[in-house]
């Protein structure tokens, strides 16, 4: 479970002063639940995941995946979540496998639960065919195998995507789309950050819609389609930045 | 095993499979302390007594005929020298100003007259000042002309029956005192002053080409999120970095060692006088392990410090060259500290760089000095940890991702 209370995370920029790059962001995600993050780009969606895995200090607010502070307790909560992005890329020189056993050290498996997993994955993400290869060598699909087989090489409770089919054409994107419903079955906490609306009306259980840090409406997709009196995903969205824009009322 | 050994066996690993890395910490060290020993021994061969006989080029003798210039050229001719007559001084003028002599001989026109007067007698040395082989050459001359005025006055003392030995007041003694311990002969040039620089700028240069992308690769790469966001602590992805760049620095090093040990095996003219009296003792080598150590660690840690500072692999870059500056400046002064009371001056064990140098190069020569020693390993141990530290605290910040 994911729960965010109030969080907030302010820059001091030398030009603009105070960034408030994320303002009071409350919402809660449960296990078997994907929550969706939706908002334009630099709405403050990245910022929230950073926050959530640890990788930046909120402002102030809480944040608590699983029950655990991640102000308190940084490394459990680390050790817990699974992050995966398309900006993320591999190391070059290290083989498919290689990279899936680098990873699931960092995550403290060892000897023959480690292989055993290693096994597991690679079996169900097809990566057999390509696991003695260099990184580098792979094709951007095959990669994109491996990203997902680094993200769950420990099998977190808590799966982070942000922009996870970004710049991906439509059959790996279909691959992946798969794969976080799959974790969604088995129980996963899953947040999706993305700005695709299609993609939300799909996968996501609620969704927190985001703009300029704040938040502009939570819920299920048909409790934010009513909130904004809108039929379609798109216009609500808009017509909710709009309104946090001062541009209309709901 | 924990997360730095983990950090640590996948960087060495990446690192290795690099060709750039290997490159730098294999091939160039070998290869430039090869190209140098062969430089050194040609010098070596060509400078010493098995090179090429110098050229005198002589007016108005030709060694042919008992005079007293003609005593001096065969002087010239026994001492390995090539006298080559010239017609007269206005050439051997235009010559040296061309460059095609180096050095000519001219004698005052009553040469032979003063001499058997038993009177001072000029031989004019003609060279040019501004030619280093000009200089070389005179003073090769001026040592034949004193060995011949030398010669001179003892059969002038003979034949007057008076023992030469009379005139001699007092007469150079050579004796070689070297430490208990090292080759009498000490050091060649190239083992005492190229040596130690090579082996400590090697250990900066040989890290540098890795340690950009170290960390200012992954956050170009993306790669520094994901391993940022394991739970193995931040400070041990940094010493597990940290270990991994200190052991490339230290490989490069090494690497100067291997070149140097094959040098004296190539078939080279003079190869043998590349490693001088004795080669390296095992002492000396206990002390350039102990003194390379820290120094690879202290360089290890600036240049981790300065991958995470910068935001992308080409400010690292950037940064690093400059930084390369700072390490070159005191290790090419080191070259000539040798020649100065600098080399035993206590100061110089406190600065970084300019410390691992001069100590080593003691111990090359057999001065095994504690003090100096124990400082500069300390000091750079020392200098070491607190980049280290410095490294760490960085990695600690948001704004390590910062790109």
């Amino acid at each position: 479970m994911v729960r965010t209370e109030n969080l907030c995370k302010y820059f001091s920029d030398g030009k603009n002063g105070l960034v408030r790059a994320v303002d009071g962001v409350s919402f809660e995600a449960k296990a078997g639940e994907i929550h969706g993050l939706l908002g334009a780009n630099g709405a403050g969606k990245t910022t929230v995941l950073r926050m959530l895995s640890t990788i930046l200090r909120p402002t102030s607010g809480q944040a608590f995946i699983n029950g655990i502070d991640v102000l308190n307790d940084p490394q459990k909560v680390r050790a817990s979540i699974g992050f995966m992005s398309t900006s993320t890329a591999l190391y070059g020189r290290l083989k498919a496998i290689e990279m899936l056993r680098y990873f699931g050290e960092l995550y403290g498996l060892r000897g023959k639960v480690l292989e055993a997993r290693i096994d597991e994955i690679v079996e169900k993400l097809q990566i057999g065919e390509f696991g003695d290869r260099y990184c580098e060598k792979l094709s951007t699909g095959q990669k994109q195998r491996v990203s997902i087989g680094r993200t769950i090489i420990h099998d977190p409770a808590v799966l982070f995507f942000d922009e996870p089919t970004a710049g991906l054409d439509v059959l790996m994107a279909q691959t992946v789309l798969e794969f976080i419903e799959d974790a969604r079955a088995k129980g996963k906490t899953v947040i999706l950050c993305t700005h695709i609306m299609t993609e939300v009306e799909r996968l996501c259980d609620r969704l927190t819609v985001i703009h300029e840090g704040r938040v502009g409406a939570a819920g299920t997709v048909a409790e934010v389609l009513t909130q904004a009196n809108e039929v379609s995903l798109e216009k609500a969205f808009l017509k909710i930045v709009r309104h946090q824009t001062g541009q209309v009322t709901l | 095993m924990n997360g730095t050994s983990v950090v640590y066996r996948k960087e060495i690993r990446d690192l290795l499979r690099d060709r750039r890395v290997r490159t730098a910490i294999f091939f160039g060290p070998m290869f430039l302390v090869l190209l140098l020993s062969t430089m050194f021994s040609l010098l070596a061969d060509s400078l010493g007594s098995g090179g090429a006989p110098r050229k005198v080029y002589v007016v108005g003798a030709n060694g042919s005929s008992q005079t007293p210039e003609n005593d001096l050229v065969k002087l010239l001719k026994k001492d390995k020298t090539e006298v080559i007559p010239l017609p007269d001084d206005a050439t051997a003028r235009a010559w040296i100003r061309q460059g095609k002599v180096h050095v000519a001989l001219e004698f005052e026109p009553d040469f032979e007259t003063r001499i058997q007067a038993n009177q001072p007698s000029k031989v004019h040395v003609l060279f040019n000042p501004s030619e280093p082989t000009g200089q070389i050459a005179a003073q090769g001359v001026q040592q034949t002309i004193e060995s011949f005025d030398k010669d001179h006055l003892k059969a002038m003392l003979t034949s007057k029956n008076i023992d030469p030995a009379t005139a001699e007041t007092a007469v150079y003694d050579e004796v070689k005192v070297t430490p208990k311990g090292a080759a009498p002969e000490g050091p060649s040039e190239f083992m005492g002053q190229f040596l130690p620089y090579m082996l400590v700028i090697w250990a900066f240069y040989g890290g540098m080409s890795s340690s950009a992308e170290l960390v200012a690769g992954e956050k170009e790469k993306n790669t520094l999120e994901t391993l940022l966001i394991s739970p193995v602590l931040r400070s041990q992805v940094a010493f597990g970095k940290f270990l991994a760049l200190g052991s490339i620095c230290l490989l490069s090093s090494i690497s100067c060692l291997v070149g140097l040990a094959i040098a004296p095996l190539l078939p080279l003219p003079g190869a043998h006088k590349i490693m001088g009296g004795g080669g390296v003792s095992l002492e000396a080598a206990g002390v350039i392990f102990l003194i390379i150590l820290p120094a690879a660690a202290l360089y290890a840690s600036i240049m981790l410090a300065v991958s995470a500072y910068a935001r992308n692999t080409r400010e690292a870059g950037t940064q690093l060259s400059l930084l390369s500056f700072v390490v070159l400046m005191p290790a090419l002064f080191s070259q000539f500290i040798g020649y100065t009371d600098y080399a035993n001056a206590e100061w110089v064990a406190f600065v970084p760089v300019l410390d691992s140098v001069n100590t080593i190069r003691h111990a090359l020569e057999g001065k095994f000095l504690p003090s100096e020693i124990w400082i500069t390993f300390l000091l750079n141990c020392f200098l070491a940890a607190i980049t280290v530290w410095f490294a760490v605290r960085l990695f600690n910040q948001e704004k390590i991702l910062g790109k």
